[in-house]
């Protein structure tokens, strides 16, 4: 075997290994429905009749009894920031969990006065395992948070501006909002019960703000009421989206949408005449070639 | 060289991929961390600080906030030593609030009644103070010892004790410090209390008589209430003297509270005092009345507050009696009666009689008199025990009446017939059919999930229980939606099953409002076949067909078969058996090299080819040495015999069979 045949050989097997790798290989991408590890939300997708949505251009016009679930951890467009806006006005209802992302720019657009206040929450005794995990046990009696005994954030932050009305979830008294960052409470820094989730109105519809995205995580889905908030929500939509496409897209995971759309192409009608001729060809130029190569001529060569 | 590729090749893919590995630790930008990874461990400062937190709620007499606090601690992270202590600490907190709560509400019912002249009332709640006050100065001791337990155990006086958690510990003991100065304050108050009532124990008493005529009455009628206010001998006419009316009322939520009415009236001559008292529509018997002298102006320097004895009234009305018949079960989404009767005089017609299921009104009926009603539960009523409640609302002297009765909600049982087809190719289209129907008839606009391999389709059952849909197959598996969620695609259950044809399950599952919540499932076998992966299997079977078939030895009847074929070439496919114009000695030196080449063929592997003349043979041949001079001769006489015009000889033809019988015997020797 020749040096250039060899390379060939070795390439082709790397680039189909590699291929087969990122086609197996689970999506490790945070919140996405295809991720069963922990910070995935494959347990959302698998329990709820969940839609995943690529885009806002596939949400529907009207929302009417629909509810969009929405992680603003990328910017908005003008267009998108209108489309959300049509969506809740028409009657639905947009669950906001964000922290330290862009959504303030959402509330902004549908002019609500509420905002994240980007700043981080600890609770260092009413908590899961260590102050960054705050045990939410403040929940207003609401369809929301009905049958749910507490709340397990993680990372999270706290709500401004929300009024007393509509808020549904607050952070212990011991919690506090960390400016400094130095882990402890200090004289200047706000203390609890801080709101986590609230309710506003907007148009026909609302917009539920959630402190922490996090809480539609597998690893968290488990943990205190979370599960409970989960159904509430699933339980009060005629139809339920995911929107992913304000989530970071790693490297495997646009690998993966590359691999996904050829394998369509493949499983077409014309694809798949094409693959079965191609593979009829693969396995049947050999057999032709290695006649000819037997032949008395190629011999004497 | 290949070495170093393969070396270079062996370093470079894990490269490549290890970085997709990493990112499953640890997440590159999103703010959050796996919680079971997450180390637990104890603020030993923030737990004081929280402590001084309550205390300084209790010290602005905020009981019910720090109640609250004490209850959010319930549910801090601790250990379970450190959880021991703290529910403790926290309960000593605990009573320590009540004791303090109920010490201020004495103190301040004290304060009123006083203001009231109301000595008599003010002197057992001064009697109640003071045991607060001395369990409050008990408990306050126990706090401040198990305080110090608490920071030792937190280790606050070693020396090496962090600077944040002294300064938890400072700010506690300041904290203790005020909550002691309130004990102090309220104990002043109780004892300026005190002498307050001491001052008023000599004012003139009073005494207050009352009667009620008459003593039983319908409800909505007003009987009179009437007595007499007097300073021992003397009447006191021109005061102010308020009857409270007490009776049981039943709230919308069928509990029974108790409520009060006021009435006003003014003493008259010789402090004789008469008022109408109307009893309120509440159906619940006998009522109290109680009169109240308090003393107003110039009265509250002379005289004490006093209270009459209290009067039972007969609260009368007519009873409605309510009979309601229900079936025990029922089945959501299907209708069934409630019927029974309202008894009660004629002229209370006009009320209305409700039907609720589980507090929602479900139907209504005139009454009184016999009803009839059918109801139809909703459809996604869960299995499992409603109540189902008849009320029908009083109405002047006519009381209401209500039942509650238990009901059980069953499952419906749904049977699903199934058509399908028997034989599927891929990729390409299976339409399933069939019709769900119960047994008191279809089961109308219910999602049907049909499942095959990985792919799933939902459709909506039409009104006569039909239904109807196509599901697309892939040649390949692949990514499905689940049958939880439709619009959710899994991976591949089987990424492998490439069987080119096999049995398959096709799933009908329905999860019907008739079967609230309950699955009815049915399936059924198809065979399918799949050319792709039939192609795919042919071809791996024809390759190793083709080789095998490629590198077997001749068969006698093949190279006869092989050798008659071409009778006209000079040098034809092997070596001609016979020709006509070879002489008996050529033909028997054919058939010796004939004998021979079979040999060679069988030891060498290699074939001679259709277009090879003996002596190409002889150079393609990888001959063993042993036989190389001996076939080379056997060669040249062979070709001697067919080319030369005189033929073999006698001899040649003896030395041919000679030679062949020599190869066979070094191939039967081993040698060759």
């Amino acid at each position: 075997m020749g040096l250039r045949r060899f390379l060939f050989i070795v390439t082709a097997a790397t680039v189909i290994a590699l291929i087969i790798t990122a086609w197996f290989f689970p999506s490790n991408d945070d919140f996405r429905v295809e991720n069963p590890f922990w910070n995935g939300a494959g347990d959302l997708g698998t329990r709820y009749p969940v839609r995943p949505l690529n885009s806002l251009a596939d949400l529907p016009p009207s929302g009417e009894g629909a509810t969009l679930i929405t992680i603003p951890y990328a910017g908005y467009t003008e267009a998108e920031l209108e489309r959300i806006g049509d969506f809740v006005t028409g009657g639905g209802r947009l669950i906001l969990a964000d922290d330290y992302g862009h959504g303030n720019e959402v509330l902004e657009a549908l002019g609500l006065g509420a905002r994240f206040s980007g700043e981080v929450l600890l609770d260092p005794l009413v908590n899961y395992r260590n102050e960054q995990f705050p045990r939410i046990i403040h929940l207003a009696s609401d369809p929301l948070t009905a049958n749910a005994d507490n709340l397990v954030f993680n990372h999270a932050t706290s709500l401004d501006g929300v009024g007393g009305g509509g808020v549904l979830a607050r952070s212990s008294a011991f919690s506090f909002l960390d400016r400094d960052g130095s882990g402890t409470r200090e004289e200047n820094e706000p203390a609890g019960p801080l709101p986590v989730i609230a309710r506003q109105a907007a148009g026909r519809g609302q917009v539920v703000l959630i402190a922490d995205p996090s809480l539609f995580i597998n690893a968290m889905e488990s943990l205190g009421g979370n599960a409970v908030l989960m159904q509430n929500i699933a339980a009060g939509s005629t139809a339920l989206y995911l929107d992913q496409s304000h989530l970071p897209a790693s490297e495997l995971h646009r690998t993966k949408d590359a691999l996904k759309r050829t394998r369509d192409l493949l499983a077409s009608l014309p694809g798949t005449a094409g693959l079965v001729l191609a593979a009829l060809v693969i396995i049947l130029v050999p057999v032709w070639h290695g006649k000819k190569i037997k032949s008395p001529e190629r011999s004497r060569k | 060289m290949k070495k170093l590729v393969l070396i270079l090749m062996a370093l470079t893919v894990p490269g490549l991929i290890s970085p997709g590995l990493l990112a499953l630790a640890q997440p590159a930008h999103t703010p959050h961390e796996d919680p079971y990874l997450a180390t637990g461990r104890l603020d030993e400062a923030g737990l004081l600080l929280s402590y001084s937190l309550i205390i300084d709620e209790a010290s602005r007499r905020r009981y019910r906030g720090t109640q609250d606090i004490l209850e959010e601690l319930e549910h801090a992270s601790l250990p379970d030593d450190i959880q021991y202590i703290t529910d403790r600490y926290s309960n000593l907190y605990r009573r320590l609030f009540t004791t303090l709560d109920s010490l201020e509400s004495w103190l301040d019912e004290t304060s009123r009644l006083l203001t009231g002249n109301r000595a008599d009332e003010a002197r057992v709640m001064l009697d109640a103070a003071d045991g607060d006050i001395r369990q409050a100065v008990s408990l306050m001791k126990d706090v401040r010892t198990a305080t110090t337990t608490l920071e030792e155990r937190f280790s606050v006086f070693a020396a090496a004790a962090p600077a944040r958690l002294t300064r938890a510990h400072r700010q506690l003991e300041e904290s203790l410090a005020r909550l002691a100065d309130l004990i102090d304050q309220l104990s002043d108050l109780r004892d300026s209390l005190t002498g307050q009532y001491i001052k008023m124990s000599a004012l003139a008493p009073t005494e207050l008589s009352l009667g009620v005529d008459p003593a039983a009455a319908f409800v909505g009628d007003s009987v009179t209430a009437s007595g007499r206010l007097s300073d021992g001998d003397a009447g006191l006419d021109g005061r102010s003297i308020v009857l409270y009316l007490a009776y049981k009322a039943t709230t919308p939520g069928n509990t029974t509270v108790t409520a009060t009415t006021n009435t006003t009236t003014v003493t008259a001559s010789d402090g004789i005092y008469r008022a109408a008292v109307t009893l309120p529509y509440a159906y619940t018997g006998n009522m109290t009345l109680t009169a109240r002298y308090g003393p107003a102006g110039g009265d509250a320097d002379v005289y004490l507050a006093s209270l009459s004895q209290s009067v039972t009234i007969e609260a009368r009305f007519y009873p409605t009696r309510l009979r309601v018949d229900t079936p025990a079960s029922v089945y959501a989404g299907f209708p069934f009666d409630v019927s029974g009767q309202v008894d009660a005089a004629d002229d209370s017609q006009g009320r209305v009689t409700g039907i609720f299921l589980d507090g929602s009104r479900v139907a209504e009926a005139p009454a009184p008199g016999p009803f009839r009603r059918e109801i139809t539960p909703p459809g996604n009523l869960p299995p499992g025990r409603h109540t189902l409640t008849v009320a029908v609302p009083p109405m002047g002297r006519y009381s209401g009446a209500r039942q509650d009765r238990g009901i059980n909600v069953l499952v419906l049982p749904v049977h699903i017939e199934v058509q399908t087809p028997t034989l599927v190719i891929l990729p390409g289209a299976i339409r399933i059919g069939g019709r769900a129907y119960h047994d008191f008839g279809p089961v109308a606009d219910t999602p049907v999930i049909l499942t095959f391999k990985d792919s799933v389709r939902t459709v909506v059952t039409s009104p006569d229980g039909y239904f109807n849909d196509t599901l697309k197959l892939d040649l390949l598996p692949g990514g499905a939606p689940l049958a939880a969620n439709p619009f959710y695609t899994a991976a591949a259950r089987n990424p492998f099953d490439l069987s080119p044809v096999g049995v398959r399950d096709i799933a009908v599952t329905m999860t019907s409002p008739v079967t609230a919540g309950g699955l009815a499932e049915v399936k059924r076998q198809v065979i399918t076949a799949n050319p792709l992966t039939g192609a795919l299997a042919l071809g791996a079977l024809a390759v190793p067909a083709v080789f095998f078939y490629r590198r077997r030895p001749r068969t006698v009847a093949e190279k006869s078969a092989m050798t008659a074929s071409g009778p006209e070439q000079p040098v034809v496919n092997r070596v001609p058996a016979s020709r006509p114009g070879l002489s008996t000695v050529s033909q028997r030196v054919i058939a010796a090299y004939r004998r021979a080449l079979e040999v060679v063929e069988r030891i060498t592997g290699a074939i001679m080819a259709p277009s090879h003349t003996l002596r190409e043979f002889l150079e393609t041949a990888s001959l063993p040495t042993a036989i190389t001079r001996t076939f080379a001769e056997l060669t040249a006489i062979a070709e001697s015999a067919l080319y030369s015009a005189s033929g073999a000889g006698r001899e040649e033809a003896a030395r041919a069979e000679e030679l062949a019988d020599t190869i066979r015997e070094e191939r039967h020797r081993g040698t060759a």
